[in-house]
Order: C-alpha cells, then sequence, then structure tokens
C-alpha cells in the first residue's frame, strides 16, 4: 500500500475539516499527512476540565485508514494532558476505538475528536488509570504496540 | 466539501473519494446500510483484519462487519482444491489431535503403570506366580479348555487390573480416609468368598488374607494405642517443652485440654489408617493374583488345614507383628513434623517387644530414662538397656516368632550403638558450632508428597525385602514346603502348611513388619528427639576479650568485670 494511498484519503479529511468542525474542535496543524495536531475542549462545566483546552497529536501510517492513526495528548504549559482514569499522564491514551480492534475504516480524525471530547465530557473521576506512575515510567513502546485491555465500558 | 452522497455520487468509506476522482474502480456494497466502498480498499481493510485476527491467537475474532451497521460481510472466493483440502484437514485433524495426544499419552501411562504393576506384583508374590497368573502360561502351552483367544483377553484384563495397582496404591496413601471402608469391604468380602464355597482355611488364601488384614490392623492399633499411647503422649508433651512427667496437676490439665496432644495422635492415625489401606490393596493384590479359579492349586495357595494350633500361633505372629505396625506412615509423616529417617529403626523393635509384653512397666521404664535424661549428660548408658536385646527377648519368647526377633534385636543392636554415639556427638557439635547439621529438616511440600509417594511405590519391593528377612530369620520349618521325607526348597507337589511358605505370604508378613519397625522407629525417633530437647542448651554469644558484658543468666560462664 502505497503512502498515496493514505495521502489521498488525509487530504479529503482534510478538506472537509477545513470546512468544518464541530464546536470545541479545532485544526492546529497538518503540515503533511504524517502528523497533525488538534486542540480540543469540553463543552460543558465539567469542573474537571473547566477552562482547559487539550492538544492531541495524530500520527498516519501508511494504511491509514485500514489501521488506526496513533492519537496521544501533548502536555504543553497551556495545554494539560486530561485528567482521565484511561489518559495515562504522559498523554498515552486507552481507548479501544483507537485499538487495531475497535478501528474501523469509517472512524476519521473528527470522529476520533469527537469521540475523545464526549469520553472526558462523559468523566466524573478525577483519577488517572491504575498502575499509571509505573507505566509512565517504565513504558518504552509505542502506543499501538500497547495491549490495552478494554475492559472498563462505564467510563 | 462534505460528501455527496444523496445523488449518484458513490463515495469509498475507506478511501472517501468519489467515482469522479476515481472513476475505474470497481463498488462494491456489501452491507443492507448504504456503506460502500472500492473492492480493492475493501478487500485491503479485509485482508488487514484477517491479518490482525490471525496474530492474536486465541481471542477469536468475529466474522467481519459493516462498522455502520454490523451486517456480516461475505466474501465469495473461487473454490480451490489444495487451499479447501488442506483447510478440510487442518479442521479436522484440530479436531483429532487432542485425542490422539490423550490416547498417546493415557497408553503411555497405562503401559508404564502396567509395567510398574507386573513388577511389583513379581516382587511381591514372585515372578513365575506373577508370568503364571498372568495368563501366558496356558497362551504358550495351549492348555486345556482354554481357547488362546480366551486366554489372550484375560491376560488383557489383568495387564489392566496390573496398570491399576500404582495409582490404587498412590491413592490410597494420598486418600487415607479411605481405610474408613476397608472394614465394610472386607466383610462382604469374607461373605462373597463363603457363597462361593471358599471357606477360610489354613494358611488363609490371598483371599482370606485380605479380608483379615482390616481386623489385624484393628488389633494392631488397638494394642499400640493400649501399650504406648500414654508414652507417645508424655513424648508429645516433652516435646512442647512441658515436664515430662505427670503430675496430678498435669493429668487434670491434660484432660482438661486433651485437644493440645492429640494433634500429633490424629497424624499418627490417619497416617497409618493409609499405610493399612495400602496393605488391604496389596493384599487385594495377592487375592487378584490367585483369583483365577482355573489354577486353584497351582501355588499351592490354598490346600489343607494343617490343625488349630499353626493357625492360631500364625495369627499371633501376626497380630505381633502387625502390632506395632504403624512405623512407616509415621516416618512418611516424620517429614511435616520432623522428617528423619538416618537413625536405625531396630531399636525400637526391642523397646517395643518389652513395651508391647510388659505394657506398662516397659512404660514406665522408659519414662524414667526421659526424666532422667536431664540430669545425666550421658543419656546413653541410661536408655540402652532399654531397647537392647536381652529384655526383649524374654516376653518374645513367650511368643509365637522368639528367634526372629531375638536375632534381629541382637542383630542390629550393635548398629545402633555406634549411631548413638554418633548422634550425641553431633549435638555436642551442633552446640559449639553455629550450624546444626541434625536440625531437622523443614520439608517443602513438595518433598512430602514425593517421600510418600515414593515410599508408597516402593512398598511391595520393601515388603519383600522384609518377606526375605522374615525367612531368613524364622526357623527353615516354616518357610520351606516339605516333600514326604525331606525338605527342598521350592516343591509344588505338595500342600502349603504355613503362609510363610509362599512368596505372597511371606511379603505380607514383611509388609506387617515393615509397619511395625516404621511405628517403632518413629516412637524411638520421637524418644530420641525428646531427649535431644532436654539436653540442649541456650548458647552464649562469644565476646571478645576486654568486652565488657554480663553474661545472659543460663549455663554459660562470661567474664563479669
Amino acid at each position: 500500500m502505497s503512502r498515496s494511498f493514505a495521502n489521498k484519503r488525509l487530504a479529503k479529511e482534510l478538506q472537509k475539516i477545513n470546512n468544518s468542525l464541530p464546536p470545541g474542535i479545532e485544526l492546529v496543524s497538518a503540515e503533511n499527512f504524517d502528523e497533525w495536531t488538534l486542540d480540543i475542549r469540553v463543552l460543558d462545566d465539567n469542573p474537571l476540565y473547566r477552562g482547559q483546552i487539550h492538544r492531541l497529536k495524530f500520527k498516519f501510517g501508511t494504511t491509514y485508514p485500514i489501521e488506526p492513526p496513533e492519537v496521544t495528548f501533548v502536555n504543553l504549559p497551556d495545554r494539560p494532558i486530561p485528567i482521565h482514569p484511561h489518559i495515562y499522564s504522559n498523554g498515552i491514551i486507552c481507548l479501544d476505538l483507537l485499538g487495531q480492534q475497535g478501528w474501523s475504516p469509517v472512524q476519521n480524525v473528527e470522529s476520533v475528536c469527537m469521540s475523545l471530547q464526549s469520553m472526558l465530557t462523559g468523566n466524573t473521576k478525577n483519577e488517572r488509570p491504575p498502575g499509571d506512575e509505573e507505566f509512565v515510567r517504565g513504558n518504552r513502546l509505542r502506543p499501538k504496540d500497547i495491549d490495552f485491555l478494554y475492559h472498563d465500558n462505564t467510563v | 466539501m462534505s460528501a455527496p452522497l444523496g445523488d449518484a455520487q458513490h463515495v469509498c468509506f475507506i478511501c472517501l473519494q468519489t467515482d469522479t476522482e476515481e472513476p475505474n474502480g470497481p463498488w462494491v456494497n456489501p452491507c443492507p446500510c448504504s456503506l460502500e466502498a472500492h473492492q480493492n480498499c475493501m478487500l485491503q481493510w479485509i485482508a488487514e483484519s484477517e491479518y490482525e485476527a490471525a496474530r492474536s491467537v486465541g481471542s477469536r475474532r468475529s466474522p467481519l462487519k459493516c462498522p455502520a451497521c454490523k451486517a456480516k460481510i461475505r466474501l465469495e472466493e473461487p473454490h480451490d482444491n489444495v487451499v479447501a483440502l488442506y483447510n478440510r484437514f487442518l479442521r479436522g485433524y484440530s479436531r483429532v489431535s487432542p485425542m490422539l495426544l490423550v490416547s498417546l499419552v493415557s497408553g503411555g501411562t497405562v503401559i508404564g503403570s502396567a509395567w510398574y504393576g507386573m513388577t511389583a506384583f513379581s516382587i511381591f508374590a514372585g515372578p513365575r506366580t506373577a508370568m503364571r497368573w498372568l495368563g501366558l502360561r496356558p497362551l504358550v502351552s495351549g492348555r486345556r479348555d482354554i481357547s488362546a483367544w480366551h486366554a489372550a483377553l484375560s491376560t488383557l484384563v489383568k495387564l489392566t487390573q496390573l496398570s491399576l495397582i500404582g495409582p490404587t496404591l498412590i491413592s490410597l496413601w494420598a486418600v487415607p480416609a479411605s481405610v474408613v471402608l476397608s472394614m465394610p469391604a472386607s466383610v462382604m468380602f469374607a461373605a462373597t468368598l463363603i457363597t462361593q464355597d471358599n471357606i477360610p482355611s489354613w494358611p488363609p488364601s490371598p483371599q482370606w488374607a485380605m479380608v483379615g488384614i482390616p481386623y489385624v490392623h484393628m488389633v494392631y492399633e488397638f494394642a499400640y494405642n493400649k501399650a504406648f499411647s500414654s508414652f507417645e503422649r508424655r513424648l508429645n508433651r516433652a516435646l512442647r517443652g512441658r515436664p515430662p512427667t505427670d503430675s496430678p496437676e498435669d493429668l487434670a490439665a491434660q484432660q482438661a485440654a486433651p485437644a493440645a496432644n492429640r494433634p500429633a495422635d490424629e497424624d499418627r492415625r490417619n497416617n497409618n489408617a493409609g499405610a493399612w489401606a495400602i496393605l488391604t490393596a496389596l493384599g487385594g493384590l495377592a487375592a487378584a493374583l490367585f483369583q483365577d479359579p482355573r489354577q486353584p492349586n497351582a501355588d499351592g495357595e490354598d490346600v489343607d488345614v494343617d490343625g488349630e494350633a499353626p493357625e492360631v500361633g500364625h495369627i499371633q505372629i501376626e497380630v505381633d507383628i502387625g502390632g506395632p505396625a504403624i512405623v512407616e506412615e509415621d516416618a512418611d509423616d516424620d517429614a511435616e513434623p520432623a522428617a528423619e529417617e538416618d537413625e536405625d529403626v531396630a531399636e525400637e523393635e526391642g523397646d517395643e517387644a518389652l513395651a508391647d509384653d510388659a505394657g506398662a512397666d516397659a512404660n514406665d521404664e522408659l519414662f524414667q530414662i526421659v526424666n532422667e535424661a536431664p540430669a545425666a549428660d550421658e543419656t546413653a548408658p541410661a536408655d540402652e538397656p532399654a531397647p537392647e536385646g536381652p529384655p526383649a527377648q524374654a516376653p518374645e519368647a513367650a511368643e509365637q516368632q522368639p528367634p526372629p526377633r531375638a536375632a534381629r534385636a541382637n542383630a542390629r543392636a550393635p548398629r545402633h550403638r555406634p549411631r548413638r554415639r554418633n548422634h550425641r556427638q553431633n549435638n555436642n557439635n551442633a552446640a559449639n558450632d553455629d550450624d546444626n547439621f541434625d536440625a531437622e529438616p523443614r520439608l517443602s511440600v513438595f518433598s512430602i508428597i514425593s517421600n510418600g509417594i515414593a515410599t508408597t511405590l516402593l512398598l511391595p519391593a520393601i515388603s519383600y525385602a522384609a518377606g526375605e528377612l522374615v525367612r531368613a530369620l524364622v526357623p527353615l520349618a516354616w518357610t520351606r514346603r516339605v516333600v514326604s521325607s525331606g525338605p527342598f526348597r521350592r516343591p509344588t507337589l505338595l500342600p502349603v502348611t504355613g503362609l510363610l511358605q509362599m512368596r505372597w505370604g511371606r511379603s505380607l508378613v514383611g509388609a506387617c513388619l515393615y509397619y511395625v519397625l516404621r511405628d517403632a522407629f518413629s516412637l524411638f525417633y520421637k524418644y530420641r528427639k525428646v531427649q535431644v530437647k532436654i539436653n540442649r542448651r541456650v548458647k552464649n554469644v562469644k565476646r571478645k576479650a576486654g568486652e565488657e558484658h554480663t553474661a545472659a543468666p543460663g549455663t554459660g560462664g562470661t567474664t563479669v568485670v
């Protein structure tokens, strides 16, 4: 599969994103078809995320959209990593949508952002995933190589 | 640009291209909903999904579904004979292979345990007997009415029985509670025998021997308890650091809280139960060996009674032997509380005989020894007289089996003494040195189990060895079969007149003897342990010269400045 396959698709997506994006989601940069960054914020009054904006980084492989993009939160001075029981403090997200099992080509950058947005909106727990510190200290794997167990459907 | 889905415009949900942008690709519409895609994109996605599914072995992936409406996506493939054939083969083979494996393993296990059973049996009852029982002989000689086919079948059945011997022994060892069943089972078995016109005779047939074992066991237990339970209880108390003497208050306390002393007793009992159940099984083995009605006198097993006297005598012997029998199981048992096998068994035998006959006296005597021990540093002189031959012999003489016992006691006594001395020495060393090699090993569960199983599986051989020992020790007349005038080694013509004339009988008696010795030794071991405990001292730390410290209160003299 050639790079052009992913590029064509991403070009299409970019076109659409430039046209319109749902509220709370903004494209920050999309200079190439390897890596995009977007900002998302929670729309309602969730006290956990009030006034915060979070930076998302998308990395696309050559097989996108057959394979999911690698999506992480980025920690910047004004862009904290949201606190959530499925988001590690290094920005790695445990979401089945982003795994091989949950992903399907109907998903796209926009839908992933919306999913993450609603994931934050619905959260009430002010906590990191169990074993966060250890994971953050020890993890050398890329997010896509981590075998998350999607056992918790409540959050 | 939003997808102009409404019109005739196609949009591939994978690459997001419309048919104007990508006019050449064939389109597919794999599901009821409006999602459509390029054939190629779709196939790419499907191949990737299949790869992922294959990679994650175990987690079964549901068939590919439309991501929007979850309808199953169907594929159409050209039929390929090779692929189809191999897939079918693979599917069938996967179904068969577990069974194949199970049958291989179980076949190997059966053969292995049949081999064990055969070996155990040949050792226990003699190779010739075992072979004959297996029915190999009629097979070869085309004997009588048994058709070869029938013989082969029965041989097969017997091989199966043999293969059960090992597992049975182990399960009896593992579940000593099964002894509970042995009594009613033996009664029922006896009833069956009688309905088959199989009347008990002397010497007993293996069947009847088997029937008798639970009773021998019972009698033995009773005798043991009568003779030794209070002694053992006191030893247990001593091991726990209680004063060994039973002052009235102690007795009262003991009665008030008997639980303290129970566990050890219970342990012993359970283990014995297991041991005796195993013995019963061995008897069963012997019984099965001779069950073939077509060759009744072949081994001269059951024949006429030689009159009452011998029978009584023999039973006595057996009871007597059976009496102290408990030992080996205890050795196993040792494993848990305080395993130790290195000491010699025999010694206790003397003790035992003594105590067995003289009952309470012996107890007291031994007990006094225990009491004396702390006073005298050298315990040996005090306790040695008791176990040694002479006193033991006297009461034995009254019994049926005087020579063997005496002989044994004598035979072992010398072996003992050096050992004891060593032991004592070691203890002293232990007191001097830092590490004590004599310390009771703390056995892991694994070694407890492996000790137990190994001992159990070796039991037939042990029985045989003990049986040979019996043979060596009892008068020749007991173990030899006689032909009219002169004695011969193994004449088959004349009926046997005693249990010990048959190898299986000797083995059985040997097994009883072995249990007795084991019990005796474990009691003795406990006794010695008490001695050790009584004589031990807390060590003082070695101080460097010049250091000023008061001695710890106790024995050692440390300098006080």
